[in-house]
């Protein structure tokens, strides 16, 4: 039986592992959850769209969104922080590296990140 | 929602149109073709009050200085506003503001780029021209919300919404229009006040926000359907896993 989420929707967060050759250590010390950005019915094998979240958030301008905590539902008791989403560093991520949902964001976070997706793409009046 | 970090404030905001043009209008040769002499007049006088309690804001040395003459300008600015607003819509058909709105847009961000980081910096000339671009996402989803109508037992929650827009909507205008004073009087932002202009022009991402969920309110999406059955081979398993190389590289390092 796979331990990875066989369904990853957008809007979710997830820590993304190492492969676990490459490293020790454990994912909760790792500053990296990423935010699943991709529409969730057009997922092709176990390839999904993410962006990563950092708490460095002097980081926040134009296209790099800030994302106050309050938008942010985090699981397990772990506390949730402002942060900011680096739009500019989307990334195809293979959800098999996925162990478990760490939290979701809401929608009108959600919709603030794929603005900034937009930008960064050129997608919308440029 | 997220509007609480902004911690904006709400009393004095009467909503108005939506993706509206800011104090940034401005009289040139192209607009006194689409609106008459006396009119621009009246227009110029509204603009140049609203310069007054921009130009005070942006003077301001430090950044508490900053927030207690925006929170004394603020309304004012909100009521000139409002009131040139009424005015252009009065005076000038919705094709022709479409038209100095366009004008007006490219204009600005050819200023930004020109004078943006002499004036007020790198980071504050790239927060407003992702705002300037913002607003003209606004624009295009007001088009699409506007084309649904909603029924009258929903009306309360979609004028909360479009409320809810309009504060975040006209809070990163002043900051956006203070730039703009900044750049039309070749007046230099103090560093100590650049934060909390960029803070300020960060609302339009709220605005945006809140406009998809209108739009979604108004339109609400249907069921998804199932996930597509797309093939999947070698080559896009190699290329997955190159894309998650670096992040393995990052763990490493940090182990």
């Amino acid at each position: 039986m796979p331990t990875f989420p066989l369904i990853v929707k957008q809007g979710e967060i997830y820590w993304c592992e190492p492969e676990p050759l490459d490293t020790v250590g454990s994912e909760q010390e790792k500053d990296r959850p990423w935010v699943i950005v991709s529409v969730s019915n057009l997922h092709r094998g176990n390839c999904v769209e993410g962006i990563p979240l950092s708490r460095q958030t002097d980081k926040a301008v134009a296209h790099l969104i800030a994302i106050p905590k309050s938008e942010l539902r985090f699981e397990s008791g772990t506390a949730a922080y402002d942060c900011v989403a680096l739009t500019d560093q989307i990334r195809a991520l293979d959800k098999r590296r996925f162990r478990k949902k760490t939290g979701t964001m809401s929608a009108y976070g959600l919709d603030s990140v794929l603005l900034g997706v937009k930008r960064i793409l050129g997608i919308g009046n440029t | 929602m997220g509007t609480a970090i902004l911690n904006l404030p709400r009393e004095i905001c009467t909503p108005t149109e939506i993706g509206s043009l800011g104090a940034f209008f401005d009289t040139s040769a192209s607009q006194d073709k689409i609106v008459r002499s006396k009119e621009i007049r009246l227009i110029s006088a509204l603009v140049s009050q609203l310069d007054e309690y921009l130009l005070a804001a942006i003077s301001a040395p430090s950044a508490a200085k900053f927030e207690e003459i925006r929170a004394e300008a603020w309304p004012k600015y909100a009521r000139g506003l409002r009131a040139l607003q009424d005015v252009m819509a009065n005076l000038v058909s919705e094709s022709s503001v479409e038209a100095i709105y366009k004008g007006a847009v490219n204009s600005i961000e050819k200023d930004l780029y020109t004078n943006g980081e002499s004036l007020f910096g790198k980071t504050l000339t790239e927060q407003a021209i992702f705002t300037l671009w913002t607003l003209g996402e606004i624009r295009s989803l007001r088009r699409e919300i506007m084309a649904v109508d909603v029924d009258h037992a929903r009306r309360q929650e979609d004028f909360k919404l479009f409320q809810e827009y309009h504060v975040n909507s006209l809070w990163a205008q002043f900051h956006l229009d203070s730039l703009m004073a900044a750049d039309k009087f070749k007046r230099p932002v103090p560093e100590a006040i650049r934060a909390e202009i960029c803070d300020g022009l960060r609302a339009v991402v709220n605005a945006y926000a809140i406009m998809k969920s209108a739009l979604r309110f108004r339109m609400p999406k249907t069921e998804e359907s199932a996930p597509a059955n797309l093939p999947w081979d070698e080559e896009d398993d190699r290329l997955l896993k190159s894309s998650l190389r670096d992040i393995d590289a990052d763990f490493s390092a940090d182990s």
